[in-house]
């Protein structure tokens, strides 16, 4: 994955055993696996030979290790253990404790959406108008780690690339509705009546949300929107909120390593997709981020420090 | 012994959080305009209402009359995203605190936690990870306590007593716990308050493509808020908690939001004296009108218990 004309592109699967869903489509990668939630990633057993089945396929293998919930980060801790022993060629972690936790990793290691979904608050309350944020700030706690090569890269939303000063390492683009939320208290297991552990069969369908009322600070007490406020649809699949109406930039500054489609979400041809996606890229720039830019010294690398 | 750390942005506000009992204070400060984005884990205005300190002068008052009250000042400096170009910025914020005399700096992202203890460093200021670096694993505590310094964690607001105890058995480390307005969200993580005009849309309502709407007043599709920790103190002690903050830096009534800080102050106080939590809850009701006009159908009637059972902590994942 060092030297390429042209960007890959990864497409992401529901389940294990959707590979065959990609073949022939002209794809490079597979994934499986959810940044919120391990119920939707059980695939423990899975793993070997979903790996298995992706290298005999020619397609390399990423796994997507959601965010340690409390209950769940020992789980989340051996799954991703386990897939980097099952061969899996991409981890695509959400937190910083599964971070340090793949550590031996490195060489295959990202920083997913879990963690560059964060972003700065704004000055004001809300975005006048219908603005919405073209670019991703990155924390510099990400750019340390990438920068010293303790992870190989970042995953984020195509709407909202990164700064393309800010980046070095490897770049991977996620095509479709933006990461707005994760809920540890899930909202389709709430309003489908679900129990925890047992309701992999309610996620297979989105439930589409439109805001009504919104919320006054001064009582808790819930008030009409007032006419014509924009109200946008919003996806729930499980314990994430998606918003379905942002797009994948015409042009993306930052060269893009890794474009990553998920399967859910494709309506048309996939093959048609993969190859829309293959356009060539330009050379990516020498990584600006590896120094602390307040001291010009290396920076602190909090996944390197202690290993 | 358990302190109560309560929100502050004007000498009013400490006037009313002292005199209700608090013990602690948060405050946050402006950023200065070329920032372009808030220090802190809060935006500037939320629902209308400051939620900073306007100047340094009066940041500085703040702090001094805290200490001469025998308060300490935690300084939040939590934003979740502390961008490489805003870091310079981010620095001179914390030594503006530090040099105010802030007691404690909270940190929000790893890559602050990283830096703040270069500003730190020689002072009698101490670190907090904030409730925004959502820290519950012990790799993360581990690097946060033995590595950069931090001497108390915020804990997540999503965190059940169970685990609660948990982290306690793992780590020597202040714990504060944060109550009155929880969040089955990531905070971290949210980008939801990006909608205009529909404000925190997390606790907004909403209707379904299959036609289901939010009514009542019980929360909503998307509302994971478990708030209140009142009946839930007696437990909280036993485990060593060190701290409870009450929310409210934006609070648009500042009675209001110290008055929940006086009924936690009876029940502290109340607990001390060996009372059990119905006696307390039963003299609270007696004196307290909020009680019954605020407390009961806001938080009791819509089951917003921060560590009881309840339909939102049943759908933890």
């Amino acid at each position: 994955m060092t030297e390429q004309a042209h960007p890959l592109v990864e497409v992401r699967l529901p389940g294990a055993g959707d590979i065959d869903r990609v073949l022939g489509s002209g794809a490079d990668a597979v994934g499986i696996g959810h940044e919120g939630c391990l119920h939707k990633a059980r695939h423990a057993g899975a793993l070997v030979p979903f790996v298995r089945h992706a290298h005999e396929a020619g397609l390399a293998a990423s796994v997507v290790v959601p965010v340690a919930w409390p209950r769940s980060a020992a789980a989340v801790a051996t799954f991703a253990h386990d897939a980097a022993a099952a061969g899996a060629d991409t981890l695509v972690v959400n937190d910083w404790a599964t971070a340090l936790e793949c550590r031996p990793y490195a060489d295959r290691l990202v920083l997913g959406r879990g963690l560059t979904a964060s972003r700065p608050l704004a000055v004001a309350e809300e975005p006048t108008g219908t603005a919405e944020p073209v670019h991703s700030d990155l924390d510099v706690g990400i750019q340390d780690a990438v920068g010293d090569g303790a992870a190989l890269g970042v995953e984020l939303d195509a709407a909202t690339p990164p700064r393309p000063e800010t980046l070095c390492g490897q770049l991977r683009l996620v095509v479709g509705p933006r990461l707005r939320a994760l809920s540890r208290s899930c909202p389709t297991l709430r309003h489908r009546h679900g129990t925890a552990g047992r309701c992999e069969a309610l996620c297979t369908t989105p439930i589409t949300v439109t805001a009504t009322s919104r919320w006054r600070l001064v009582d808790g007490k819930r008030e009409t929107l007032p006419a014509g406020t924009p109200a946008r649809d919003l996806l729930v699949w499980g314990n994430a909120v998606l918003d379905p109406a942002s797009t994948t930039p015409d042009r993306v500054a930052a060269p893009v390593r890794v474009w990553v489609i998920d399967l859910r979400y494709v309506a048309g041809e996939l093959a048609e997709e993969v190859s829309a996606l293959r356009t060539p890229m330009t050379p990516p720039p020498s990584p600006t981020c590896r120094l602390d830019p307040v001291s010009a010294q290396p920076s602190p690398n909090p996944l390197r420090s202690s290993t | 012994m358990m302190l109560l750390n309560a929100p502050v942005r004007s000498l009013r506000m400490l006037d009313l959080q002292r005199r209700a009992g608090a013990e602690e204070v948060f405050l946050g400060l402006q950023p200065p305009p070329a920032t372009g984005m808030s220090l802190d884990s809060l935006p500037v205005i939320r629902d209308g209402q400051p939620t900073q300190v306007g100047s340094v002068s009066m940041l500085t008052a703040l702090i001094r009359e805290a200490h001469q009250h025998g308060m300490r000042a935690n300084f939040c400096a939590d934003a979740p995203v502390v961008p490489a170009a805003v870091l310079p910025a981010w620095l001179d914020h914390v030594r503006t605190a530090v040099d105010a005399g802030a007691d404690a700096i909270v940190v929000g992202s790893l890559g602050a936690a990283t830096r703040a203890g270069t500003v730190v460093s020689g002072t009698t200021c101490t670190l907090t990870a904030g409730s925004m670096m959502a820290v519950a694993a012990p790799p993360l505590i581990d690097l946060l306590t033995r590595q950069l310094g931090v001497r108390r964690i915020a804990v997540p607001q999503h965190l059940t007593l169970d685990e609660l105890r948990t982290v306690r058995g793992q780590v020597e480390v202040e714990l504060e716990v944060h109550v009155q307005t929880g969040s089955g969200w990531d905070c971290t993580r949210c980008s939801l308050p990006d909608q205009p005009g529909v404000g925190l849309a997390c606790r907004a309502g909403y209707r379904t493509d299959a036609g289901w709407v939010d009514a009542g007043a019980g929360p909503g599709l998307l509302d994971g808020g478990l708030d209140c920790a009142l009946c839930d103190l007696p437990a909280l002690m036993q485990l060593g908690v060190d701290v409870v903050t009450i929310a409210g830096r934006e609070s648009p009534n500042l009675r209001q939001n110290a008055k929940v800080t006086q009924i936690y102050r009876r029940a502290l106080d109340g607990l001390r004296a060996g009372r059990t939590m119905p006696e307390i809850i039963a003299d609270i009701d007696r004196v307290e009108l909020s009680w019954q006009m605020a407390w009961i159908p806001r938080l009791c009637d819509q089951r917003r218990c921060r560590f009881r059972d309840s339909p939102i902590s049943a759908a933890f994942v």
